[in-house]
């Protein structure tokens, strides 16, 4: 049975539990946000460091935490960000467009990646997602894998539930016409 | 109902994409979450320690106070040292053409004053020379004179008037009367008459 996120957040408070309470997030989100980067970046490698970043950034901010928003969505928030500044950086290093060149670089990553157990199927999805904007694949990770509400999304990235809307059907439809066009 | 519908409504327009199985494709090596909770407490505990020590390590007192002031200071040093060095001076046409031969020209002149100097230097220093051996000479004989002055005057006075009995010269004669103060001729006269002196000019006369 998993904590409730106010038993974590009152245990982190104190000094005596503080190892406890951040033993108790990890198990309880770790592997959430590990999949949720690992979809953006697609490398297990750079997954694992930017996990590591951000449940160190998660350590060092946790007491600073106002319960105005969800322990969850926060996390998710900062995960998010960890991950846009990762591909913003890779892309001015590569100096290739993920946008128009339809992310050619993590392509190549996803096609060599000794850690993808999908069939064919799963690749031509995981090749359409790539070519996506980051920020649009990211809500499309959150709705179609990850089954997050409009709100929680909204509440996530900053966005209008009204954009996100729009941005994910655009993203399905460019998908859909992927998968029934491509081999 | 309507917010499912609503978030349904995708699977219409992307049949093919609705039907996929939402599997996740991708996979980690084995163990990887087991470790990954260890490591990232290892992390957390140690980023904690590294704060906690922190506080040991002191710092002058206002440091970060000056701190923006000295490295606003220091970039508009490195902005200044980026300026074109030359800019505002400018020099005489042809100046570093002529600067050589201007170098070699004084270095010339300062050869020959070089020399002359020396030689002066070796006459000033002989000169030096002379004037303390003359100084050191004069020193050196008056404190002879001194010398002999007291020894004379530890000798009696009749030694020293036989000796000059014996030994005396008509110039001697003369130097004695040149110096001879009326005191001394008076205390001479007392002693010995007109006469005698008379007899003694004749014998000793040239």
């Amino acid at each position: 049975m998993q904590v409730e996120d106010s038993e974590i957040l009152n245990k982190f408070a104190q000094e005596s539990t503080r190892t406890e309470a951040f033993s108790l997030l990890l198990n309880k989100y770790q592997q959430k946000i590990y999949w949720h980067i690992r979809r953006m970046v697609i490398n297990h490698d750079d997954a694992d460091d930017l996990v590591q970043d951000v449940f160190i950034k998660i350590w060092k901010n946790l007491a600073n935490f106002r319960s105005d928003s969800q322990l969850y969505t926060w996390i998710y928030r900062i995960a998010s960000n960890e991950c846009i500044t990762f591909l913003n950086r890779k892309k001015l290093r590569n100096s290739v467009s993920l946008n128009d060149s339809e992310g050619r670089n993590l392509l190549e990553t996803l096609a060599e990646s000794p850690y993808f157990d999908g069939d064919k199927a799963q690749m031509k999805l995981q090749k359409a997602l790539l070519t996506l904007p980051e920020k649009q694949r990211l809500v499309f990770n959150m709705k179609y894998f990850d089954d997050l509400k409009y709100e929680e999304i909204s509440s996530i990235l900053g966005t209008s539930v009204g954009a996100l809307k729009a941005s994910f059907h655009i993203a399905v439809k460019k998908i859909e016409h992927i998968l029934l066009n491509s081999d | 109902m309507r917010l499912n519908d609503l978030d349904r409504e995708w699977e219409k327009e992307a049949p093919t994409l609705a039907t996929m199985r939402r599997e996740n494709p991708f996979a980690v090596p084995s163990d990887y979450f087991e470790s990954l909770s260890n490591n990232l407490t290892s992390i957390a505990l140690i980023e904690a320690a590294r704060f906690e020590n922190e506080e040991e390590f002191g710092i002058p007192k206002g440091y970060f106070e000056q701190l923006e002031k000295q490295i606003k200071a220091k970039l508009a040093i490195e902005n200044i040292n980026e300026l074109d060095p030359y800019s505002g001076f400018s020099i005489p046409d042809d100046y570093f053409s002529n600067l050589s031969q201007t170098i070699e020209e004084k270095i010339g002149q300062q050869a020959v004053i070089r020399e002359k100097s020396i030689f002066k230097s070796w006459i000033s220093y002989s000169a030096a020379a002379c004037i303390t051996m003359i100084i050191g000479s004069i020193a050196y004989l008056n404190l002879k004179s001194d010398n002999i002055t007291s020894d004379l005057s530890n000798i009696p006075d009749q030694e020293i008037i036989n000796y000059l009995q014996i030994h005396s010269t008509v110039n001697d004669n003369q130097y004695i009367i040149e110096n001879l103060s009326d005191e001394g001729l008076q205390q001479v006269s007392n002693d010995v008459s007109s006469q005698d002196i008379e007899q003694y000019i004749k014998n000793n006369s040239l």
